[in-house]
């Protein structure tokens, strides 16, 4: 998921695919399925920072990224199959706990690719030390 | 036509993990999954509060939050564009979302991590369904 926020304060959330991070570990790629777009590409646009959480849905193992925005692009090849790649192991992991396989019809195709350039990165997983 | 939560009340029965954003007074998002969005009324919802240091200082400051929630059987999706209204830790509602999260966490293994420490009330401002999902129309 990745969270934003406009001007004006107002939070917003969204689901991404695919990440992928640079050799040097500095940035971070995901995929943006079109109906994720709105109000996500307007708060970059304006300079919103954002969040990017990461979460296996089986152990709840949780990681959150925060950065800016430096490019906002077309996804080529290597993002599709990896939004694709992400995508089905998303659901085999929740099948397994239970979600119905109507998880599947959760659109993933991409429409747009954030490249954020991480400032923090932490561990998140749920207990009494979560931020 | 406008949704509200009665419209939705399939995506709070904590089969799909809810996520929440909130943001502090600089404009930096704050990302959070919940264990449980319980319903109060049509325009209420409370979620559990249970280790979110920093979702508690921002809501502190800023009140506004977006929670993003999924209907288990048709994987609709809709955004809850919410305000922090108070924190419950007592009374009914509290109590009826601690015996909730006490079965969730049983179920998972993790009784010791997800002890709910208030029920926090939010007034939906509005409910958005996210286009281009299995939704459109209500369940």
């Amino acid at each position: 998921m990745v969270g934003s926020v406009s001007p004006d304060g107002v939070p917003d959330c969204a689901r991404v695919w695919g990440p992928a991070v640079s050799d040097d570990g500095r940035r971070i790629r995901v995929s943006l399925p079109a109906h994720t777009a709105d109000p996500l590409l307007d708060n970059v646009e304006a300079g919103s920072v954002v969040a990017l959480s990461f979460a296996d849905v089986v152990t709840f193992e949780t990681y959150q990224v925060k950065g800016r925005a430096v490019a906002v692009g077309e996804p080529v090849a290597a993002d599709r199959a990896a939004a694709r790649k992400h995508h089905e192991a998303f659901c085999s992991r929740a099948i397994s706990v239970g979600i119905p396989e109507t998880v599947r019809a959760c659109p993933y195709e991409p429409a747009h690719v954030l490249t954020i350039e991480i400032d923090r990165l932490f561990v998140q997983t749920p207990g009494v030390r979560a931020p | 036509m406008s949704l509200t939560v009665d419209d939705i009340k399939t995506c709070l029965e904590g089969v799909v993990p809810a996520t929440m954003t909130t943001a502090d007074t600089d404009g930096v998002p704050h990302v959070v999954t919940l264990s449980k969005v319980e319903y109060v009324d049509a325009t209420h919802i409370a979620l559990s509060r249970q280790f979110f240091r920093t979702t508690v200082a921002n809501l502190a400051n800023n009140p506004r939050a977006c929670v993003f929630v999924t209907d288990p059987i048709t994987y609709a999706m809709y955004k809850l564009h919410a305000r922090f209204v108070r924190s419950e830790n007592e009374g009914p509602l509290f109590e009826r979302m601690r015996t909730r999260i006490e079965a969730i966490a049983s179920m998972m293994g993790m009784e010791d991590v997800f002890r709910l420490q208030a029920a926090d009330v939010f007034e939906v401002d509005r409910v958005e369904s996210v286009a281009g999902a299995r939704s459109g129309d209500p369940p």
